[in-house]
């Protein structure tokens, strides 16, 4: 019976506890691809700020944007932009997203360390992985057949790569992995594979090799681990990371999203494998007074 | 009333109250499961979604919800990790049962057992990094992620059920039965085979039940070692997506009440219903076999 | 600056044009890296203007729907169909059949410009103004077609239970009937009507139906004739159960100044004089009654509730001197209850049985012996659902002359109806 109390008391604590710190905290939820960085940054942030409290939670781009179309978060982390429907749900109940951009992520296409295929444009990479070519040997690699790997549908990377560079489906042959750090593990045993990953996972990894890319047969091919490149626009497939707010971002949302945007907040998108913001996307921010 | 009389009564509401909730919490999820299920028929033709191939919710034209490739791929992983699950697992529950000295025994069963306990995310890693590749070495393809990768982990995984279970439906089958068999005549060999093993079969088809349950249930094993194409498979050596990877892939990022989401709950409706079938078959079975055995 | 008007304008251009489909979203980026091309934008520029599009668009549309048209517009409906229809028809005692192609547009349009009123009105085409059909029949080497005013109405709600409306108007929610022994389904009557229904138990509820219906206008200024005109009154009652159903009615119909009158669009059935005026009035008592059984075989394939159900109308002439003055017709369909969807379908037989001058004869159907009276027949009909709003049709009609020369016609017609 002492025990059953004792677990009684424990479960009221928490629940509790947990009331009390909702009540003051900054809430921010959403995307995978960003809940690193942004815990990494929040952590910098709350040692420079006392008093002031963040709590950070994953679950997907959608999760997060939802969160904010109910009011139950106060920025929503997103890897890619809002949908229709979202928008249209937002409306509807009087929330305006603001989108501000964070960090940048050049978004790496992958293969195996042994293969031969160094540069491909963002037309062939369109055909690949629509299933179009299928053989390494029609991109003057070695005879053998080319495995698509992929992220998961939902993820914001499948969504903007379908996007940016597919502009079609993808081939219904191509594996779906879950999440950047199993894709790297595949292509590194796989010497057919092909795959797209955020910047942030190929940094450091042996066995795969990052192809270069152009945006057509006339321009130069460049690579995601130059971070000019991505900077000034020349990688094809970079995308921004983003954050929405409802509305003009005010008070304590306000500050973090400023400390984000600063030296110190890019310095440590950097360190966290991604870009940080080029003058083009700062310009965009200003937008929304930051 | 005294005070003793009062404890057990007290206890014996105590425990109805726990069944009470067990049930209460299973209809609450079937109704939860019902709820967010149903909205997806409002767009999706349930012709449709049972029976065509093509499952693509963010497709760049237009979206398809059809769960046919994956109810194939689910039980084409389940039927391959019951082959190779079953005979082993057989085999060992009636070497442990019958052949193994009581030592061997009393350290092999837990250690088994012990294999239940694996987190499935560890197998799954043990399938991208250890059989995979040497399937791949086997089959001459460039990689391992398919669907015999996938059987064998599930094998792995519902080994621990079959053996277990199966080992005490044969040890409880009565020893008059071995001895009779012995007294006959018939060898070691021929008592199992012929005697102990039809005598606890039912048992032990409840086990292979169990086990297969435990398959079809398992989600990340599965969606880490079966590349998860969502492609209708045509071969063992093709990459599979099961139905739980397609629920545990897609649900995290989708967006709130749309069609895609509730087409998800739908996949996790058919599911519930299909391993829900499948339990309360082996359940009837379990019924059955305590009944032959009650001497 | 000139840059960033140039983007603006690119902005509203896609923006203005409130279509987000992925095609525009393609012309989008080619425009766009033309610019990146041209060196006007850089490549990130290209992309957040995209990207800002992309969101405005969406905004734009959930907006759009609300804050452009006025409420009523939106709930404004259009409906419409089109039938296409090959029929063949032949009497004993023509040479040959005639066969004939035929095709029937009709659309229409109701709004609800105050909460309880609605005003509609319908186009349709036709051969005539015949007001039995709205068929065009192909013919006169590809002449252009003409098309009628169908129905023009307004109709007021006050209560839930009571309707009043007013103008050309399809009377089935003001006349209840089975068949179309009486009144063609095509007559959109014109005058006013009134319905009014009060539920009485759980299930049951009764209905009261009336109506002045204007005939014709004929009175001159001098005259003390009054103008031909319709006066009915239908009371009945409805229980409707999850597995069954039953309706009954009673209804009277009084004729005002039609003896002695030719009617417009009237066929020469009815007993006429020396010059074809109508020799008896057409006051007349009648009923209907349907009794249906749902689900009876526990539904069909595709998810569809099986209906059966047996129906009749019977009409008497009551004016004095009418010797032939009965009509009756009944008959069962099976199938689903309504035939709309893919896959659903119904089947209908009925037999009908309509004296010389049983009722006025420019009001029955058309297609059973073109509408006279003193024929009897059968009709056997059956209805499938090709898929969402489209049916497929083949109705097949054998009627006779009921008294007087015998002379069989056979009718047949295949349809294929579109709704949109």
């Amino acid at each position: 019976m002492k025990k059953l109390s004792i677990l009684f008391f424990l479960a009221l604590a928490i629940l509790f506890s947990s009331g009390i710190a909702s009540a003051e905290m900054l809430q921010i939820k959403g995307s995978d691809t960003l809940i690193n960085l942004v815990q990494r940054l929040a952590e910098v942030y709350m040692q420079k700020n006392p008093g002031k409290e963040i709590a950070i939670t994953g679950g997907g781009s959608g999760t997060g944007i939802a969160a904010l179309i109910n009011k139950k978060c106060d920025i929503a982390n997103a890897s890619r932009g809002m949908q229709q429907k979202e928008v249209a749900s937002a409306n509807a109940v009087g929330v305006n997203p603001t989108r501000i951009a964070v960090a940048m992520d050049g978004l790496s296409v992958i293969v195996n360390g042994n293969n031969k295929v160094a540069q491909l444009t963002v037309d062939q990479l369109g055909k690949i992985f629509r299933g179009e070519v299928r053989n390494w040997s029609e991109l003057g690699g070695a005879n053998m057949p080319i495995t698509l790997y992929g992220r998961q549908s939902n993820s914001g990377t499948y969504v903007f790569f379908m996007e940016e560079v597919l502009k079609g489906d993808y081939s219904s042959k191509m594996k779906q992995m879950n999440g950047n750090a199993q894709i790297v593990e595949a292509i590194k045993a796989d010497p057919s594979g092909i795959s797209y990953v955020g910047v942030g996972y190929v940094k450091k990894a042996d066995g795969v090799a990052v192809v270069m890319v152009a945006r057509n047969a006339n321009s130069v091919y460049a690579s995601p681990l130059n971070a000019a490149d991505v900077d000034n626009g020349v990688y094809p497939i970079a995308r921004p990371l983003n954050q929405y707010v409802d509305g003009t971002p005010t008070g304590d949302v306000k500050d973090f999203l400023t400390f984000e945007l600063s030296p110190e907040g890019q310095a440590i998108v950097e360190e966290e494998g991604f870009f940080p913001l080029p003058k083009e996307y700062q310009d965009f921010n200003k937008k929304a007074g930051l | 009333m005294n005070k003793r009389k009062f404890q057990d009564k007290l206890i014996e509401y105590i425990f109805m109250l726990n069944g009470v909730i067990v049930v209460a919490a299973l209809i609450a999820i079937f109704l939860l499961l019902l709820k967010n299920a149903l909205p997806a028929f409002k767009e999706i033709r349930v012709v449709e979604f049972l029976f065509s191939a093509r499952w693509n919710p963010t497709s760049y034209y237009e979206e398809t919800y059809g769960i046919l490739a994956m109810v194939v791929s689910t039980f084409m992983v389940t039927i391959g990790a019951l082959v190779i699950a079953i005979p082993l697992g057989i085999g060992t529950a009636a070497y442990l049962s019958d052949v193994a000295s009581p030592r061997v025994r009393e350290i092999a069963k837990p250690v088994v057992e012990i294999l239940a306990g694996i987190p499935s995310v560890v197998i799954g890693f043990l399938g991208i990094v250890l059989v995979g590749p040497a399937i791949a070495k086997l089959t001459g393809q460039y990689n391992g992620l398919n669907a015999i990768n996938g059987s064998v982990l599930l094998a792995i995984m519902a080994l621990p059920t079959i053996v277990s279970l199966s080992e005490d439906a044969l040890s409880s089958v009565p020893k008059v039965f071995g001895e009779a068999s012995l007294a006959l005549g018939a060898n070691p060999w021929q008592t199992l085979l012929r005697v102990k093993i039809p005598a606890a079969s039912s048992g032990i088809l409840a086990a292979c039940m169990l086990g297969m349950g435990r398959a079809i249930g398992e989600t990340m094993t599965v969606l880490m070692a079966t590349g998860n194409a969502p492609a209708m498979p045509a071969a063992l050596t093709d990459s599979i997506r099961t139905m739980t990877a397609t629920v545990a892939i897609e649900l995290g990022e989708v967006a709130y009440d749309t069609t895609h989401y509730y087409a998800l709950f739908a996949i996790g409706l058919v599911l519930f219903v299909i391993t829900f079938v499948i339990n309360m078959i082996s359940d009837i079975v379990l019924q059955n076999y305590k009944k032959k055995t009650s001497y | 600056m000139k840059k960033i008007i140039l983007v603006a304008m690119i902005v509203a251009l896609f923006v203005s044009v409130p279509l987000a489909t992925k095609a525009r979203a393609a012309e989008i980026d080619v425009l766009l890296e033309k610019l990146v091309e041209k060196g006007v934008l850089t490549p990130l520029e290209a992309q957040i203007v995209k990207d800002e599009t992309k969101q405005d668009v969406a905004e734009q549309l959930s907006k759009g729907q609300q804050d452009t048209l006025p409420s009523w517009i939106q709930a404004m409906k259009l409906n419409g169909d089109f039938r296409l229809r090959f029929q063949t028809e032949k009497k004993d005692s023509d040479h040959a059949a005639a066969n004939r192609g035929r095709y029937r547009l009709r659309v229409g349009a109701e709004a609800n410009p105050v909460s309880n009123v609605k005003v509609g009105f319908g186009l349709a085409s036709g051969n005539s103004n015949d007001s039995r059909s709205t068929n065009q029949t192909m013919d006169d080497n590809f002449g252009k077609d003409s098309i009628w005013i169908d129905y023009a109405y307004a109709e007021y709600t006050p209560m839930q239970d009571l309707s009043m409306i007013g103008g050309k108007f399809n009377s089935k929610n003001y006349l209840w009937r089975t068949t179309d022994l009486l009144w063609d389904s095509d007559i959109n009557p014109e005058g006013a009507s009134l319905s009014y229904s009060h539920s009485i138990a759980a299930d049951t509820t009764a209905f009261f139906n009336t109506g002045s219906w204007i005939i014709d206008e004929i009175t001159s200024r001098n005259s003390s004739a009054t103008d031909p005109f319709l006066f009915y009154a239908q009371a009945g009652v409805g229980v409707e159960k999850e597995k069954f159903d039953a309706k009954l009615a009673g209804v009277y119909y009084g004729f005002s100044g039609i003896q002695g009158m030719q009617l417009d669009h009237a066929k020469n059935g009815n007993t006429v004089n020396g010059s074809n005026k109508l020799i008896y009035d057409y006051d007349s008592l009648g009923g209907s009654a349907e009794v249906g059984v749902n689900k009876l075989f526990g539904g069909l394939p595709m998810g569809m509730d099986e209906r059966i159900a047996l129906f009749g109308d019977y009409n008497k002439n009551i004016s004095s001197g009418v010797t032939k003055d009965a009509g009756w017709a009944a008959g069962v369909k099976f199938g689903s209850a309504k035939v709309k969807e893919k896959g659903s379908w119904q089947m209908k037989y009925m037999y009908a049985d309509l004296d010389k001058d049983a009722f006025p004869d420019s009001y029955p159907d058309s297609d059973r012996y073109s509408g006279k009276t003193n024929i009897k027949g059968h009709e056997l009909a059956l209805d499938y659902g090709l898929m969402k709003n489209v049916t497929f049709g083949l109705d097949y009609y054998r009627s006779n002359v009921k008294k007087g020369t015998k002379d069989v016609e056979n009718l047949f017609q295949a349809d294929v109806v579109v709704k949109f």
